[in-house]
C-alpha cells in the first residue's frame, strides 16, 4: 500500500524540517548574537505577542481546515518588516523570525492543548515553513549582486518595495497551500492534483488577505512604529468571527442532516448506524476517486439521506436492506426520498444524487443516461453495508464484495467498485 | 450564501423532513404545518420574542416527529386499538425527543415535545405533569393540537367550526388544558380567520376511522389506559436527562 506509506511521511517530513529549520534558526541567531548583538525591538515583542493572540484564535475553515489568520498576517509582517524610522532599526536576520514565530506558536498552542482542541502538528509545521520561506526570502536571499531585499530597499521607490513584498508573500502562502494539498492527499487518499485544487478553491481568498495585510503591517511599521501591527491587523481579527459564525453554521446543518439521516431507525426503517456508515465509505470511496470537495459534500448530505424514503413505507423491509427489495419497491423508495429531500428547496444535487440511486450501471452503458458518479458510489456502499453491515468479520465483508462484484458491469460501475475494493484496503489496514 | 439565507435554508430543512412524517398518517396531513401556523399565531397574543416565536414554530411543527418510530400498523388501524397499542402510541414524545435532540437549532423546543400531551390534571403522559409544571410551549402546542383536530374533517364527523372547537376547548380549560393559553388562542382568532380544513373525501375513504391521538376525547381514553401508566414509568425514568452542558458534546469541532 503505498498510499498508506505516504500519509504519516509527509506530515512527518514537515514536522522534522520545521523542527531543523527552528533548531538552524536558534544556532545562526545565537552564533550573529556573539558577532553583533541583535537589537531586541519592541516590535518584535509586538509581533510576539500578535502571533501568540492569533494562535490562541485559531478558526477552522470548511473541509476542517485549521487556520490562524492573525497569526500567519504577523509572522508574514515580521518576516518582511524593515524596521521604524523612529531609531531603531530592524536589524535582525531570517533566523531571528524563525525562532520568534515558532515560539509565539508553541505559546499560543498551549491554550488549546489545555482545552483539548485538537492540534495538528504538520499543519502547524507547515505554517512555520511558509514563514521561513517569507523570511529567507526577504533576508537571506540576495536577489540583485549579493544583496538581499532588505539591504536594497532603501534604494527603491516605495511602491517597488510593496510589491516586492506581495510577491514575497505570495510564494510563502502558495508553498504553503501546496504543502497543505500534499498533506491531505496523504491523508485521504485523494490525487494530488485534486486536492491542490481544493486547498486553493478554499483558502485563495483567505491567503490573499493575509499577504496584502502582512505587507501592509510591515511597510506601515516604519513610519508608525509597533502601534501599526495591532492597528492593521485589527480588521483582520474582526473578520474571523464572521468566519467563525459562517462555519458555525455549516456545522449546525450538517449536524441537523446528520440527525434527521437516523429518523428511519427508531422505526426499525434501517439498522442502527447503517446510514452514517455508508456516508464515510461513500466519502472514503469519493477521494479514491479524486471527487471535488464541492462534489463530496453533496455525497456526503446524499449518502445520510439515502434512505429517507423509507419513511413512507407501512411496513418496514426487514432489516432495512434495500438491496434485497425488489427493484421497482427500490425505485419507489430512491423517488419517494428525493421528492422529500427536493422539497427542502436547497438541496437540489442531493435529490438528484438520490433519485438515481437505484438506477443499474448498465443504463449508462446500453443507453447512454447520465448517471452522477455520486449515485453509484451510493449504490455500491448501500450494497455493500446492506451485506456485510457492521461486522467486523472479514470473512463476511469479503462475501459482500464478492456478491457485489458478480453485479459488476451491470448493477455497479466497475472503477466504483474498484474504489470500494481500495477504501476498504486502507480501513482495514 | 448570507447569514440569513443559510438560516431560512434551515428551516426549509426541517420542514421538509417534518413533512415527511405525514406520509405516514394520512390525517395529519399538513397538520404539523398548520399547528405551527396557529402556533406563530398564539405566539404574539402571548407577546414572545422573536426567538421564542420562532422556537415554538418549530416546536409545532416537530411535535409529532416520533410517530416516524411507531409503526403504521398501528398508527392506521381503525378500531379496536389494544391498550398495548395506546401505550405504542403514548411513546411518540418521547421518540420525537431521542430523534432530534441532538440539533442544537432545536435545543429550545425538546422539552415541549416530550410534553406536549401532558394535562393540566396531571393525567396526561409522559410524565403526569400538573398545571404550571408543563413547559410553556408544551401547553401552547397542546391547545393547537387539539384545535386543528378538531376543525379538520373525519370520516365520521364534519369539520367543526373554529367557533365550536373554542366551545369544546373552553370546555376542557382547566383540566386538560391551560385557561390562559385557550384564551391567547381565542384572542388570535379575532384577528385571523381559521377556515377548518375538509381532507378530500378520498383520502377520508382510506383513512377511515383510524385513531386520531390529538382529538381530545383521545386524551381522555389514554389518561384512562392503565397500560399507559405502567409504560410510561419505565422510559421517562431512565429516560437520560439530558441538561444543557451536555449539548457541547456534539458542537466540539
Amino acid at each position: 500500500m503505498t498510499n498508506r506509506a505516504r500519509t504519516p511521511t509527509i506530515g512527518l517530513v514537515s514536522a522534522v524540517l520545521a523542527a531543523a529549520l527552528t533548531l538552524a534558526a536558534m544556532v545562526a541567531v545565537g552564533v550573529r548574537f556573539r558577532e553583533q548583538a541583535t537589537v531586541m525591538t519592541p516590535s518584535i515583542v509586538v509581533f510576539f505577542v500578535a502571533i501568540v493572540i492569533g494562535e490562541m484564535s485559531r478558526i477552522t475553515l470548511p473541509g476542517s481546515r485549521h487556520t490562524a489568520p492573525m497569526a500567519t498576517a504577523a509572522a508574514l509582517a515580521l518576516a518582511m518588516t524593515v524596521g521604524s524610522a523612529q531609531g531603531a532599526s530592524a536589524e535582525f536576520q531570517g533566523p531571528t523570525v524563525v525562532v520568534v514565530t515558532a515560539l509565539a506558536m508553541a505559546v499560543g498552542v498551549i491554550p488549546n492543548v489545555v482545552r483539548r482542541r485538537r492540534v495538528r502538528l504538520p499543519d502547524l509545521a507547515i505554517r512555520l515553513i511558509g514563514i521561513a520561506v517569507a523570511a529567507m526570502l526577504f533576508r537571506e536571499v540576495p536577489i540583485w549582486d549579493g544583496h538581499t531585499v532588505l539591504d536594497l530597499h532603501d534604494d527603491w521607490q516605495p511602491y517597488i518595495l510593496a510589491l516586492m513584498m506581495l510577491l514575497i508573500s505570495a510564494l510563502a502562502l502558495t508553498v504553503e497551500m501546496l504543502l497543505m494539498a500534499w498533506l491531505r492527499a496523504g491523508r485521504s487518499h485523494a490525487p494530488l492534483l485534486r486536492t491542490i485544487q481544493d486547498e486553493f478553491r478554499a483558502a485563495l481568498a483567505l491567503s490573499a488577505a493575509l499577504g496584502v495585510t502582512g505587507a501592509l503591517v510591515a511597510l506601515a511599521e516604519r513610519p508608525l512604529g509597533p502601534v501599526a501591527i495591532p492597528l492593521f491587523l485589527f480588521p483582520l481579527f474582526l473578520t474571523q468571527f464572521a468566519v467563525r459564525r459562517q462555519s458555525a453554521i455549516r456545522r449546525t446543518y450538517g449536524q441537523t442532516i446528520r440527525t434527521l439521516s437516523r429518523l428511519t431507525e427508531p422505526g426499525g426503517y434501517t439498522e442502527v448506524g447503517h446510514a452514517s456508515r455508508v456516508a464515510a465509505l461513500s466519502m472514503a470511496m469519493g477521494h479514491e476517486l479524486g471527487m471535488s470537495e464541492r462534489d463530496m459534500l453533496d455525497l456526503e448530505y446524499a449518502a445520510l439521506l439515502h434512505d429517507i424514503g423509507q419513511v413512507s413505507l407501512t411496513e418496514p423491509i426487514p432489516g432495512g436492506a434495500t438491496v434485497l427489495a425488489a427493484p421497482a419497491d427500490q425505485r419507489r423508495i430512491a423517488h419517494d426520498g428525493a421528492e422529500i429531500v427536493r422539497q427542502t428547496g436547497v438541496l437540489d444535487n442531493v435529490a438528484a444524487i438520490l433519485e438515481a440511486q437505484t438506477t443499474p450501471f448498465r443504463q449508462v452503458r446500453e443507453f447512454g443516461e447520465v448517471l452522477p458518479l455520486s449515485s453509484r458510489i451510493i449504490k455500491v456502499c448501500n450494497a455493500f453495508d446492506d451485506l456485510a453491515g457492521d461486522s467486523p468479520d472479514s470473512a463476511k465483508r469479503d462475501a459482500a464484495v464478492e456478491r457485489i462484484h458478480l453485479g459488476l458491469g451491470y448493477e455497479y460501475d466497475p472503477r466504483v467498485v474498484d474504489a470500494l475494493v481500495r477504501a476498504l484496503a486502507h480501513s482495514e489496514k | 450564501m448570507q447569514y440569513g439565507d443559510e438560516q431560512r435554508a434551515h428551516a426549509r430543512t426541517l420542514r421538509a423532513l417534518a413533512a415527511a412524517v405525514e406520509t405516514k398518517d394520512l390525517y395529519t396531513r399538513g397538520h404539523s404545518e398548520r399547528v405551527a401556523l396557529l402556533c406563530e399565531l398564539m405566539a404574539g397574543s402571548l407577546a414572545l420574542s422573536y426567538q421564542e416565536t420562532e422556537a415554538l414554530r418549530f416546536t409545532g411543527m416537530l411535535h409529532d416527529i416520533g410517530k416516524l418510530a411507531i409503526p403504521t400498523r398501528v398508527l392506521r388501524r381503525a378500531e379496536g386499538l389494544s391498550d398495548a397499542d395506546l401505550a405504542t402510541i403514548a411513546t411518540h414524545p418521547a421518540r420525537g425527543v431521542e430523534m432530534v435532540r441532538d440539533i442544537e437549532f432545536l435545543r429550545g423546543s425538546i422539552e415541549a415535545i416530550r410534553h406536549h400531551h401532558e394535562r393540566m390534571d396531571g393525567r396526561g403522559y409522559p410524565s403526569r405533569l400538573r398545571g404550571e409544571d408543563i413547559p410553556l410551549f408544551a401547553r401552547v402546542v397542546a391547545v393547537a393540537d387539539a384545535f386543528d383536530s378538531l376543525t379538520t374533517s373525519r370520516s365520521h364527523r364534519d369539520a367543526n367550526t373554529a367557533e365550536e372547537a373554542m366551545a369544546e376547548l373552553h370546555r376542557r380549560a382547566g383540566a386538560q388544558f391551560d385557561p390562559s393559553i385557550v384564551a391567547a388562542l381565542e384572542r388570535s382568532l379575532t384577528r385571523h380567520v381559521w377556515e377548518p380544513t375538509r381532507l378530500e373525501p378520498g383520502l377520508m375513504a382510506t383513512a377511515g376511522r383510524a385513531f386520531d391521538h390529538d382529538d381530545p376525547a383521545a386524551s381522555d381514553l389514554m389518561a384512562e389506559s392503565v397500560s399507559i401508566e405502567s409504560s410510561m414509568s419505565v422510559p421517562a425514568g431512565s429516560e437520560p436527562n439530558r441538561a444543557d452542558p451536555l449539548w457541547a458534546k456534539e458542537t466540539a469541532p
